[in-house]
């Protein structure tokens, strides 16, 4: 199938991208950290609450490592995703590691939802800014994909039991 | 399993070897060691039509229910 050659080329591609972006985002953490230059760091996927020009050191420190792990818990999703397409593209469809890899990526998109829906509701109060509830504080579409992961998991493995049935009907 | 494959002993009985049923009733010898072993999940009808016409016996005489 082409399809899934095209799923595997572009999960590659964004696999890469994420690992250098948190290691860009890491020596740019450290660097910022070691010159005390606070004002300049601006995590990812929680920087839209966050107001640099306020914060103390330890707050920044503190958001821009939960911004480090959330990058991080991305990367393994990607990770897990990548697995799974090597299996599928290999037609191994109903194996363990295709199963075990869906289950793994839904649970860290699920983690990563809270994570990121906790940390947006957390910073603007201890920072003091003013707080205003839009959309964007509630990833319902990482909830939904994680969510349908897991369920895409339950399938293969009930698919799996039916083919080794299958195999062992005489 | 409380399902009980005979298929040896029908095939003693009948002095034919396990390559040779499976040569008639057209699978495997591995799916027929499967079989033997009580290894299988289901059996098709039609695998135990021909097993049955290739021994000459009924289907009682291959499976047996044993209560555990």
């Amino acid at each position: 199938m082409k399809s899934i050659s095209i799923i595997k080329k572009a999960i590659n591609i964004f696999y890469y991208l994420f690992i250098l972006t948190f290691a860009f985002e890491s020596i740019k953490f450290m660097y910022y950290l070691i010159l005390g230059n606070f004002d300049k760091l601006n995590p990812k996927f929680i920087n839209d609450v966050i107001n640099y020009t306020d914060t103390s050191g330890i707050l920044t420190i503190v958001s821009n490592i939960i911004g480090l792990g959330l990058i991080y818990l991305f990367v393994l999703v990607i990770e897990n995703l990548r697995l799974s397409t090597f299996e599928l593209e290999q037609q191994n469809y109903f194996n363990d590691v295709v199963i075990n890899s869906f289950k793994k990526a839904g649970g860290l998109l699920l983690i990563f939802a809270v994570i990121q829906l906790v940390s947006k509701f957390i910073f603007p109060v201890l920072l003091n800014t003013s707080f205003k509830l839009t959309s964007g504080h509630f990833p319902i579409f990482h909830v939904l994909i994680g969510l349908f992961f897991i369920f895409l998991s339950d399938v293969f493995k009930k698919a799996k039991k039916v083919t080794e049935e299958n195999d062992l009907t005489i | 399993m409380s399902i009980v494959v005979n298929l040896d002993v029908m095939l003693a009985k009948r002095q034919m070897k396990s390559k040779d049923l499976s040569e008639i009733i057209g699978i495997t010898t591995a799916n027929l060691s499967i079989l033997k072993s009580g290894k299988a999940k289901a059996v098709r009808f039609s695998t135990l039509e021909a097993i049955c016409k290739a021994l000459d016996c009924q289907p009682a005489d291959i499976l047996e229910y044993i209560e555990d």
